[in-house]
């Protein structure tokens, strides 16, 4: 799959994630400060900025990990912060969050770190359909059917994100977080992940942030960028006008 | 008080409950096992030459059963526990915290605290006192073992000895201080995982803290459990 993968976003739809003057400080320290972002379906948003710029913190607060100190935070038409928590548990269950070390089960197996999410949420089994045939079905979409049976500390650390991604994919979630999906990776497999990551928009048309420092991910895997700076979206744009920016700021994450 | 507010409501995690179960009782039977079967020796090694001097032989079961029972039993056991269980709760929950385990949990609709912290904290609440009383059973036989070879006292007087001098009021303190002891050895472990920092090197002073802090909390609890046993055997 090449990097100018074909994006069908429609934009007079409403969008999957709404993000309005997001403010977000722990302590003093004022992380995000007006953020503003919209996400829609079938896109992928990859989202640059300096290590504690507040990225992670960024898809942390969409998936309700953190709590916001102000702004609107809109994700599939439910405003974040005035869910309960069973309204924002069963939300969870349509967005799928990849994190950056993988954070697999380590007493689990493959298979019961898969099956774990889907013993949570009932409800996403068809009626004719096993927890066992959608796990298989997760670990054949990434490639790893083989490792069914092992455990997080037998796999590689590239075997282990495509494992995450496999039991985020298995909810058949709506919109995916990606924090970090390159990172500690040598840049072949990174870039296996990238292509991975589109390979997954392609089928499951999701809206995906995908957080990350690797611009050959960003380039490999968005249709639009945002550079977090100073707590706001400094600029926006697609990774190509991105790139040909002179604004010094811009310009230091492509030098 | 979040362990009493979520404990009796539902969703129960009944399969993690049982597997901790599992673990805490299969992991530390061994362990406690052998200590309290060479701590039933040693304690009748060495009060045995003391007893025959007084003319009192006769006396050491029922005195090393009390002993056994009411005190080394418990204590000992829950000490073992401290150091074996709680230092792998702590360790456990830290080493989730830092790799994002929690908040993958928390991410996937489940509650993790129901998950981790209640389920730790119940399953060491009723195996402790399992281990207890299974570990009193093997001193009891260390005991009988070593009168038996040095005295020729058959299993069968010994154990009426025993139960001769020890009743159930023997029986209902150490039990019930070994249950405080257990929920006192969860509630630290968890506590600590569960609020770990600083990464990696958090994890390692997690399980030292743990164990510290629940040796600690077993001996007060201990002295508490004395207290008020001893104001219901004056009454």
């Amino acid at each position: 799959m090449s990097c100018n993968m074909k994006f069908s976003v429609n934009y007079s739809e409403p969008p999957a994630i709404r993000i309005e003057n997001l403010h977000k400080a722990f302590g003093a320290n004022q992380v995000l400060r007006g953020f503003n972002l919209s996400v829609w379906k079938g896109e992928n948003l990859a989202v640059m900025g300096k290590s504690g710029s507040g990225k992670s913190v960024l898809i942390k607060c969409i998936i309700g990990l953190e709590t916001i100190d102000r702004g609107t935070l809109n994700v599939l038409g439910e405003n974040i912060p005035d869910l309960h928590q069973k309204k924002l548990d069963n939300l969870r269950s349509e967005i799928g969050f990849q994190f950056q070390g993988s954070a697999l089960y380590d007493s689990m197996t493959v298979r019961e770190n898969l099956e774990f999410p889907l013993r949570r949420h009932p409800d996403k089994m068809g009626k004719n359909v096993s927890a066992d045939e959608l796990v298989h079905a997760a670990l054949e979409d990434v490639g790893l059917l083989h490792a069914i049976d092992r455990m997080p500390a037998e796999l590689s650390g590239g075997m282990k994100k495509r494992i995450a991604l496999a039991r985020t994919l298995i909810m058949q979630p709506k919109i995916i977080l990606y924090d970090e999906p390159t990172s500690g990776l040598d840049p072949v497999t990174g870039k296996e992940i990238s292509y991975l990551i589109n390979e997954i928009q392609q089928r499951h048309h999701t809206a995906s942030i995908i957080i990350t420092h690797d611009l050959a991910c960003a380039k490999i895997t968005s249709n639009r960028m945002v550079i977090l700076h100073e707590g706001k979206n400094y600029a926006e744009g697609s990774y190509d006008v991105l790139a040909a920016s002179t604004d010094t700021p811009v310009k230091a994450f492509f030098t | 008080m979040r362990y009493f507010r979520e404990v009796f409501f539902p969703p129960y995690e009944f399969q993690e409950f049982l597997k901790q179960c599992y673990y805490i009782g299969n992991k530390s039977f061994t362990l406690v096992s052998i200590t309290g079967f060479i701590m039933g020796i040693v304690l009748t090694l060495q009060t045995r030459p003391t007893l025959i001097e007084f003319g009192a032989a006769s006396w050491m079961p029922s005195m090393v059963g009390i002993a056994i029972v009411r005190e080394i039993g418990p204590v000992l056991t829950a000490l073992i526990c401290a150091g074996k269980v709680g230092s792998g709760i702590g360790a456990e929950l830290a080493s989730m915290k830092v790799t994002e385990q929690i908040d993958a949990m928390e991410v996937s609709g489940t509650n993790p605290f129901k998950y981790l912290v209640i389920t730790r904290i119940t399953a060491t609440l009723i195996m402790i006192p399992v281990l207890v009383i299974l570990s009193d059973i093997i001193a009891l036989f260390g005991s009988a073992l070593v009168e038996y070879i040095k005295g020729g006292v058959t299993f069968e007087l010994y154990f009426s000895k025993v139960f001769e001098y020890l009743d159930f009021s023997d029986l209902i303190p150490s039990v019930t201080k070994s249950f405080f002891f257990g929920f006192a050895i969860g509630l630290v472990g968890c506590y600590k995982g569960y609020t770990s920092t600083k990464g990696t090197a958090g994890v390692g002073r997690t399980a030292n803290e743990a164990v510290v802090i629940s040796s600690m909390l077993v001996f007060i609890i201990d002295f508490m459990a004395v207290l008020v046993a001893d104001i219901f055997y004056e009454l």
